[in-house]
């Protein structure tokens, strides 16, 4: 019995359990032969997954296959691929099969020389390469007073985040704010014609960017927005800041593919705690460079994440700092609470495991980087609350390449 | 939103014309609603059980009214197969067109995005120079098919008005197209119960309260006197004359106390005999009330 994606099902194999659709209708039996026409049956439906019978002809077949068997004994990759692989999932179960996958997927794409891997690692802007003492770390006040005094939002921010948590807003309550933002209304309007989710439609004003792309995602992409364009001016000597968002976004899209193949409500919630769950860093960053450089020093020199070591040298996590900071912009109490649980990830309640997921994706998929080198550590607990079978996360991460870029030009062009 | 800022078009305008203006939104609403509570309304069409093909027909009909695509396609789910197959499109001569559009939609993944979005998405057709906008056929437990309607590149946006009611008019289509797949399944289920109630070579019947007949099986008819079946007939009157005051109080204790009754008795047959049975008889019951008896006679030869 093996389980493969659907790119790598094959004429001839057999199935050994019951395919079934989003809602449980059965569309193939236990026992059904494989033919071209249930391939194409199977993507019509979205099925990602399907276990197949290893005695069957066509599935011993399928060894002989280079990428297949790439992907079987991940040990018979090129060393080097592999060398890497292993690098940035140092510390984690890479036998786990959700992290198997993901690992494989990377050692795809690193043998493609995919830009967004090869591209994706440094967000310092010099200063980490400086030899320097570690400063001791800031009493926790102290953090959290600096991170109120990180940007201020515009007024827009807080009037579409009251509106996306009022339930009886409609859609006019949000053209009518976003129409009062020209800079932000153009946005959309480019972020409504573009591909992001396949929706290509000629648009023109926001009224019908609002009907073509859903009131709850234009929201949150206008809120986004928002955010990015209050960050844009900061002057630092540390951060690269299109790096840092190109993170953040990939993390939000990553967030909304995955909530939309587990079948969650919120999935434009989710978008934005995507968006914002490395926002607590910023704040080491632009306020305590010093304290920065030591921590991507040491997190290189000792092989750990920066998670890991944020407490001791820093003084918090920047899951608290951000948690801090959000409490100040009178932001809902769920981005606050996705904040905190985003990178504690043995606590496996399903939205904040799907952020962790989300994160590693973005992290090993995506562009951009918010410092992180290494691959977020999530526990087996983590990726069983997710819900989703390992190879919805291959599925995900093509996803995720096609749709992040799309919507990256949308926020950042000026 | 509460409280929101007041546009520049209602500060603009006098409150005469202000009011005409609120009076116009809501007679809008009011005429969606309206066309909403029309175009919803498939009970005709469920009651004179009307197939998958007539069910899409009308829905054609009435989204032509509504939004006039230039080609219109509904696919339908094969039960058997799980395949999508193009069940009518309008002009035939873009079926074609639209197979290779599916196609598309399928190795891109838009397809299966419109499945799982469960709304209408719109998105360029391959070369660029149409709209498709893609609707689940999908009631709340299941999907039925797939919608595409297809404009001209240059045509004008549809609605947001126009497309909610494009998804009320499609989930009502599936809802009575999964009436009719259900009305089947259970026809087709009751052929093979009566299939196999006629196959039987003992007697099987089934009676009403009072006993009368409703249905029996060849076999019951081939054993039974041919007098004893005439006119009104009913369960004592296909039993010897002298076994009947025992049946009638046993059968009234079994619709009395909802349980089965088995017991030996005669069947008259032609020619004045009898033939010796075991009666096996159970209330059909509707809820807590006994309705009926279906009875089973198993020659007392067959027991030997």
């Amino acid at each position: 019995m093996r389980t493969l994606s659907l790119n790598r099902l094959l004429p001839g194999m057999v199935l050994v359990e019951t395919v079934r659709d989003i809602n449980g209708r059965r569309l193939f039996p236990a026992g059904h032969e494989v033919t071209e026409s249930t391939l194409r049956i199977l993507a019509m439906w979205g099925v990602t997954e399907v276990v197949v019978d290893d005695r069957s002809p066509a599935t011993s077949g399928a060894h002989t296959d280079s990428r297949a068997d790439l992907q079987a004994h991940p040990h018979s990759m090129p060393s080097p691929t592999w060398a890497e692989v292993k690098r940035r999932f140092h510390g984690c179960d890479i036998e786990h099969p959700h992290n198997r996958v993901m690992a494989e997927e990377l050692a795809t794409r690193l043998e493609e020389r995919s830009p967004c891997i090869l591209g994706a690692a440094d967000i310092s802007t010099g200063h980490v390469d400086a030899q320097c003492a570690c400063p001791p770390p800031v009493d926790r006040p102290t953090l959290l007073e600096l991170g109120t005094r990180l940007a201020t939002l515009p007024e827009t921010f807080h009037r579409l985040t009251e509106v996306l948590h009022d339930p009886m807003s409609t859609a006019a309550d949000a053209a009518e704010i976003i129409s009062y933002d020209p800079d932000l209304a153009s946005r959309l309007l480019r972020f409504a014609n573009s591909a992001y989710f396949g929706l290509r439609s000629p648009v023109d004003n926001i009224n019908r960017a609002v009907i073509v792309i859903g009131v709850a995602q234009l929201m949150v992409i206008a809120t986004g927005t928002c955010l990015i364009r209050s960050f844009r001016g900061i002057p630092s000597r540390m951060v690269d800041m299109r790096t840092f968002w190109q993170h953040s976004v990939a993390c939000g899209v990553a967030a909304r593919i995955l909530a939309v193949h587990a079948g969650l409500e919120a999935t434009d919630r989710l978008f934005l705690s995507g968006l914002l769950h490395d926002i607590g860093r910023l704040v080491t960053f632009i306020h305590l460079p010093d304290h920065a450089a030591c921590l991507l020093q040491e997190a290189a020199r000792r092989q750990v994440r920066l998670v890991d070591i944020e407490e001791e040298i820093v003084g918090a996590d920047h899951g608290e700092i951000g948690a801090a900071l959000l409490t100040h912009w009178n932001c809902p109490p769920y981005l606050v609470d996705d904040q905190r649980a985003v990178h504690a990830p043995d606590i496996p309640e399903r939205r904040h495991a799907i952020l962790a997921a989300a994160d590693a994706l973005a992290n090993l998929f995506g562009p951009g980087s918010s410092g992180e080198r290494l691959m977020p550590r999530l526990s087996a607990e983590t990726w069983q609350a997710t819900g989703l079978a390992p190879t919805a996360f291959a599925t995900a991460a093509a996803q995720l390449e096609r749709q992040v870029g799309d919507l990256l030009q949308c926020m950042e062009a000026r | 939103m509460h409280g929101g800022p007041v546009t520049d078009h209602q500060t603009s305008l006098p409150l005469g014309e202000h009011i005409r203006h609120l009076e116009d939104q809501a007679r809008l609403t009011l005429d969606i609603l309206d066309m909403a509570t029309e175009l919803s309304d498939f009970q005709t069409l469920t009651n004179r059980k009307a197939t998958p093909e007539q069910i899409l027909s009308e829905t054609h009909a009435r989204l032509s009214d509504l939004i006039p695509f230039a080609t219109t396609c509904f696919m339908l789910v094969v039960e058997g197969t799980s395949d999508f197959m193009p069940a009518l499109c309008i002009p035939e001569s873009q079926q074609a067109f639209i197979d290779d559009e599916v196609r598309h939609l399928t190795e891109s993944g838009l397809f299966a995005l419109a499945i799982r979005e469960n709304r209408p998405i719109t998105i360029y057709s391959r070369n660029g120079t149409h709209r498709l906008v893609l609707c689940v056929l999908a009631t709340t437990a299941r999907v039925r098919g797939m919608f595409i309607g297809v404009h001209p590149r240059d045509a004008r946006n549809v609605s947001a008005v126009l497309l909610s009611l494009l998804r009320l008019v499609l989930r009502q289509c599936a809802n009575a197209i999964e009436v009719h797949e259900l009305d089947a399944m259970r026809r087709s289920d009751d052929r093979q119960i009566n299939a196999l109630f006629n196959g039987l070579t003992i007697p099987v019947f089934e009676t009403d309260a009072a006993g009368g007949f409703r249905h029996m099986n060849p076999a019951t008819r081939m054993i039974v006197a041919r007098a004893a079946l005439k006119g009104d007939a009913g369960l004592l009157d296909i039993v010897h004359p002298d076994d009947r005051p025992r049946l009638a109080e046993r059968v009234g204790l079994a619709m009395q106390h909802s349980h089965p009754v088995t017991l030996s008795c005669r069947l008259v047959v032609d020619c004045n005999g009898s033939t010796d049975v075991l009666l096996h008889l159970t209330p059909v019951m509707a809820t807590t009330r006994c309705v009926g008896l279906r009875g089973v006679a198993i020659p007392a030869s067959d027991l030997a």
